[in-house]
């Protein structure tokens, strides 16, 4: 009959496709090396495009335009999104034609499927590893397996710092009678307290995507150091997530909340609503990184100021945006010369001014207050060897799992141990 | 007791249409309202921050979500209804082998959800190389639009006296030219609220254009604007204002259309 | 070959051009999905055959079954409310002239939720839900302080809060319906149950139901179908969240292929949502029409 024969053809059609597409992959080997590498560049006219998360976009805009003055035969077109749109849509991004030449990396894992290229010769050719600090450079580097950090291949290059502290609203710390911002764990509680009894929003936080887990990691690398905290969000086999550390975490983030510390709507509103709270006094502390200091620093100037993660050890969660280049890009050479610029000491203050701390960080001089705070404590940080990578990078489906067991530890569905044991039977999954 | 009665019903169906419009209300409310707004609630300021609507169009490239997005509507609407005016008249002239079959084949459709089918169609596209154009689009919904094209167009044409094509088609005349000359000229109501329908779905639609277009200078007003309140979600009036943008030129569409449109349903649901 | 009205063949060439678009951009990708949901797949490298082990797994993995669970509550709300609602409400204005002005803007304004993008909808409604959005504050303003709460981040009234969305969209074209069904019925059938006796209920159940059956039948399947889709109006409300607590399938198949990257285990979900949306259709149809 007509119409089931049309049904046979179609099923074979479709094996025979399902066969021929995943026997022609891309090579499933992981990220390929360019064959050649030179500094110089095209003269014809080409455009680079750069796909980029918001805000890290007016970085990457500033410098296009240098790039454009320098370059006048190359057109830069920049394009961002919110990160979780971006992380899902990255990966058929680079697929498509009209993909992107230069890619903020959404993970380090992802570059197994050879979208994106090894960009060793890269770094040797410019001498990248002079100016990025190692503890940021080797989040972005991988061993042969793509499971672990810290290896050989580099999947991206760091362009800026990204670490995770604490903001507080400086007159509103004075109004609950404390002087000088909260260095111990204790200090800290000491100081929520103060406030829920002046009647403030003691900590500001927004866990409608997932950001209560810089609470639980900052708690955790605070208590059991540095060292064994990274070993872990690094993905080095034969470490886990249950430890003293991320259970005091995690209690104490839920808590926190029944204390009434943390918004009891806390899983409603996400983290950009929690900054925005903040910056309109409703909050002393917020948990955030340095991505929002641009923002925050606008709205409230000298009245905030930034510090470590209060705990025993001085440690942050720190990573930074990275960028990746394209296999399939056409422009090489001239991807690779822009994320060159995006490091550069020129391009330093473009990033600053916006915000961000650069990758370049020793040609950094902060122009506001809030500023100084955060490359004071950057230096403070980087001297103890305190960066540890963000828990959501250590598998591709870390974030989401994050995001679940903080969303329903705080909905009072789940125990401290579950969330332990899910987050970490997700880590061994690929570890 | 007509007079209470009448009161009553005339109460209900006010609140039926406060109800209805609240949300597009309080949207519309707070796209008014300055960029510090804290509270989402309804409120009422002697400012009217209009120059939200200026920096909406300006920060979210409206302009070119709306071009991409009439660029597809245009395109698949006199494709669709084409074909589905065909096919219908396919089904009601005729009379074959298996149609019943093959016309449950295509209602099959009707109940499959796109999410079923985007994850396919983005290798099979990838390997067309129209991945990440308004065509990966197009063609879909094209195929998409078909059962319920088809089951509109037939129910319609199944609704006129049979007379007239049998008279026709003993005169001699082709059938299509029965299509062209008999039917089409009393089906312009049925073929316009079918048009209409098609246009206001491809221009709402939005899994295939997120999942099948990431070029952001190519979204369409859908994903556009997801694109556009996850970018700059800190300043609620100004994603208000964005949103009213995508909107606005729907509702005003509707209203010119709204006869056809909503007689249209009316009418062929129960057929 | 046969002529005329019986030429099977020149029925086909009206069709084709519809069939093959269906066939090429409905069905394979369909019929791929299925072959897919039998292996392991992430997308990239090689696929693994896996049998039925991830159908299996949808029944058997608490995030998969129960976004199944969940869009078997939205079909509570989306459909079951709007058609019940639709029908009093049908019922209580059905004196009402139609034609009158009120009549005519009511009608634009009730069906707007069927015409405008569902992203634009939840974005509204999100907003409305919010901690300090219209919802809580017109609970507020009438006393009910201690209900408020953030709606979408609240682990039982996040679902249901969504499902209140779908009341909103589809109570207006339910309404409609009727309304427009019932002012078709023959004034006869009404004075006769009068004669008999029978009161407004029983004229309900005698000869407005049994007269809506079309009317009813449409719009339980249209709204069953937006029930079970959902994938929009969550994915900008709440991504699932909190906690998986409003995922729905649409959303799960999206997040297992492009989060997790289990293209396999997404598909074999897909196929499973598109049967149970077809069963649920065939279902709602045999029911009604021997009402």
């Amino acid at each position: 009959m007509k119409i089931s024969g049309k049904i046979q053809g179609v099923v074979i059609g479709s094996l025979l496709a399902l066969v021929a597409s995943t026997s022609g992959a891309i090579a499933a080997g992981g990220a390929p090396s360019p064959s050649t590498v030179s500094k110089t560049l095209t003269k014809k006219p080409i455009t680079l495009r750069v796909f980029t998360t918001a805000p890290q976009n007016k970085v990457s805009e500033a410098v296009a335009k240098e790039f454009e003055k320098k370059y006048p035969n190359i057109k830069v077109i920049v394009q961002a999104a919110d990160f979780p749109n971006y992380s899902q849509g990255i990966q058929l991004a680079l697929k498509s034609k009209n993909g992107p030449d230069v890619a903020l990396a959404a993970n380090a894992f992802d570059s197994k499927n050879g979208l994106t290229l090894n960009l060793a010769k890269y770094s040797k050719l410019y001498g990248w590893d002079k100016i990025i600090p190692s503890t940021i450079a080797q989040q972005w580097k991988v061993t042969d397996d793509y499971k672990t950090m810290a290896g050989s291949i580099q999947v991206a290059l760091p362009v800026d710092i990204n670490i995770v502290g604490i903001y507080y609203n400086k007159s509103l710390l004075k109004q609950i009678g404390i002087t000088t911002p909260p260095v111990s764990m204790d200090d800290f509680e000491k100081a929520l307290a103060a406030a829920k009894k002046a009647g403030q929003v003691p900590l500001q936080m927004g866990n409608s995507q997932g950001h209560a887990a810089f609470l639980i990691q900052g708690i955790g690398q605070a208590t059991d150091g540095a060292k064994s905290a990274a070993k872990w969000a690094l993905g080095i086999p034969g470490s886990t997530f249950d430890t003293a550390g991320n259970k005091l975490g995690a209690t104490k983030l839920l808590a926190w909340k029944d204390s009434g510390y943390i918004p009891s709507d806390v899983n409603s509103y996400s983290l950009q609503d929690a900054v925005k709270n903040f910056t309109q006094g409703q909050g002393v502390f917020l948990n955030d990184g340095n991505w929002d200091a641009g923002t925050i620093d606008a709205a409230m100037g000298d009245n905030v100021g930034f510090i470590p993660f209060p705990g025993a050890n001085v440690v942050a969660i720190g990573g930074g945006d990275a960028f990746q280049i394209a296999s399939n890009s056409k422009n090489k050479d001239a991807a690779a010369a822009f994320l060159d610029m995006l490091i550069s000491a020129q391009a330093a203050p473009l990033a600053w001014s916006n915000g961000f701390l650069p990758a370049n960080v020793g040609t950094a001089k902060g122009s506001t207050s809030l500023q100084n705070d955060i490359l004071k404590a950057y230096g403070n940080i980087s001297k103890a060897n305190g960066i540890v990578s963000f828990n959501n990078n250590v598998t591709s489906s870390m974030n989401q799992t994050l995001t679940t067991t903080t969303q329903a530890l705080l909905g009072g569905q789940m125990s401290v141990a579950t969330l332990i044991s899910t987050v970490q039977a997700d880590w061994s999954s690929s570890h | 007791m007509i007079k209470i009665e009448s009161a009553l019903s005339k109460s209900f169906l006010i609140l039926m249409v406060l109800f209805t419009i609240l949300p597009v209300f309080a949207i519309f409310n707070l796209s008014l309202q300055p960029a510090t707004a804290l509270s989402t609630g309804i409120s009422f300021s002697r400012n009217l921050n209009f120059h939200n609507y200026l920096d909406a169009w300006r920060m979210g490239n409206f302009g070119q979500l709306y071009l991409n997005s009439l660029g597809i509507s245009l395109v698949i609407v006199p494709i669709a209804t084409c074909f589905a005016v065909l096919g219908g008249f396919g089904f009601y002239y005729f009379n074959f082998r298996n149609k019943k079959y093959l016309f449950n084949f295509f209602l099959l459709g009707m109940t499959l959800p796109y999410e079923a089918i985007v994850i396919p169609l983005y290798y099979g596209l990838n390997s067309l190389g129209i991945l990440n154009t308004s065509w990966s689009v197009i063609l879909p919904l094209l195929g998409g639009f078909m059962p319920f094209g088809i089951f509109w167009m037939r129910s319609y044409f199944s609704s006129l006296p049979n007379e007239l094509a049998e008279a026709a088609s003993i005169d001699g005349a082709s059938s299509f030219q029965i299509l062209l000359k008999i039917i089409l000229p009393i089906s312009k109501s049925a073929i316009l609220s079918l048009s209409i329908f098609y246009y206001i779905w491809s221009w709402n639609h939005f899994i295939l254009s997120m999942i099948l277009i990431q070029d952001a200078t190519r979204r369409t007003v859908t994903t556009g604007l997801t694109a556009f309140v996850g970018q700059y979600s800190q300043n609620l009036p100004l994603l208000c204002a964005g949103t009213m943008t995508v909107i606005a030129p729907t509702i005003l569409f509707f209203i010119i259309f709204q006869r056809h449109t909503v007689k249209g349903i009316l009418d062929g649901a129960v057929k | 070959m046969k002529k005329g009205r019986d030429s099977g063949f020149e029925a086909i060439l009206f069709v084709i051009p519809a069939l093959s678009f269906y066939l090429l951009f409905v069905i394979t990708p369909w019929i791929s999905a299925i072959s897919f949901s039998f292996f392991n797949w992430d997308g990239i490298g090689s696929a693994v055959w896996n049998g039925f082990k991830n159908y299996s797994e949808v029944f058997h993995d608490p995030e998969q079954i129960n976004s199944i669970k969940h869009s078997v509550v939205l079909i509570g709300f989306f459909s079951v409310v709007p058609v019940t609602l639709g029908l009093i409400l049908a019922n209580l204005i059905s004196n009402l002239r139609a034609t009158s002005l009120i009549g005519r803007i009511s009608r634009v304004i009730i069906f707007l939720p069927q015409v405008l993008p569902l992203i634009a909808v939840g974005i509204a409604w999100k907003l409305m839900y919010a901690s300090q959005g219209v919802i809580n504050q017109f609970l507020r303003n009438v006393g009910l302080e201690e209900s408020t709460r953030g709606w979408l981040g609240d682990f039982n009234f996040a679902l249901p809060a969504i499902g209140f969305v779908g009341i909103w969209l589809g109570s207006g074209l339910c309404l409609l319906l009727f309304n427009s069904g019932i002012q078709k019925i023959d004034q006869h059938l009404f004075e006769a149950v009068q004669i008999d006796g029978g009161g407004r209920i029983r004229a309900f159940i005698s000869v407005t139901l049994p007269s809506l059956r079309p009317e009813i039948r449409f719009a339980s399947t249209i709204t069953m179908i937006a029930a079970l889709s959902g994938f929009d109006l969550v994915y900008v409300m709440t991504s699932g969240g909190p906690g998986g607590a409003t995922l729905v399938p649409g959303l799960e198949v999206f997040r297992l292929a492009f989060a997790y990257h289990r293209f396999g285990q997404a598909c074999a979900l897909a196929v499973v949502l598109s049967l149970i949306t077809f069963l649920f259709i065939l279902l709602v149809n045999r029911l009604l029409k021997d009402i």
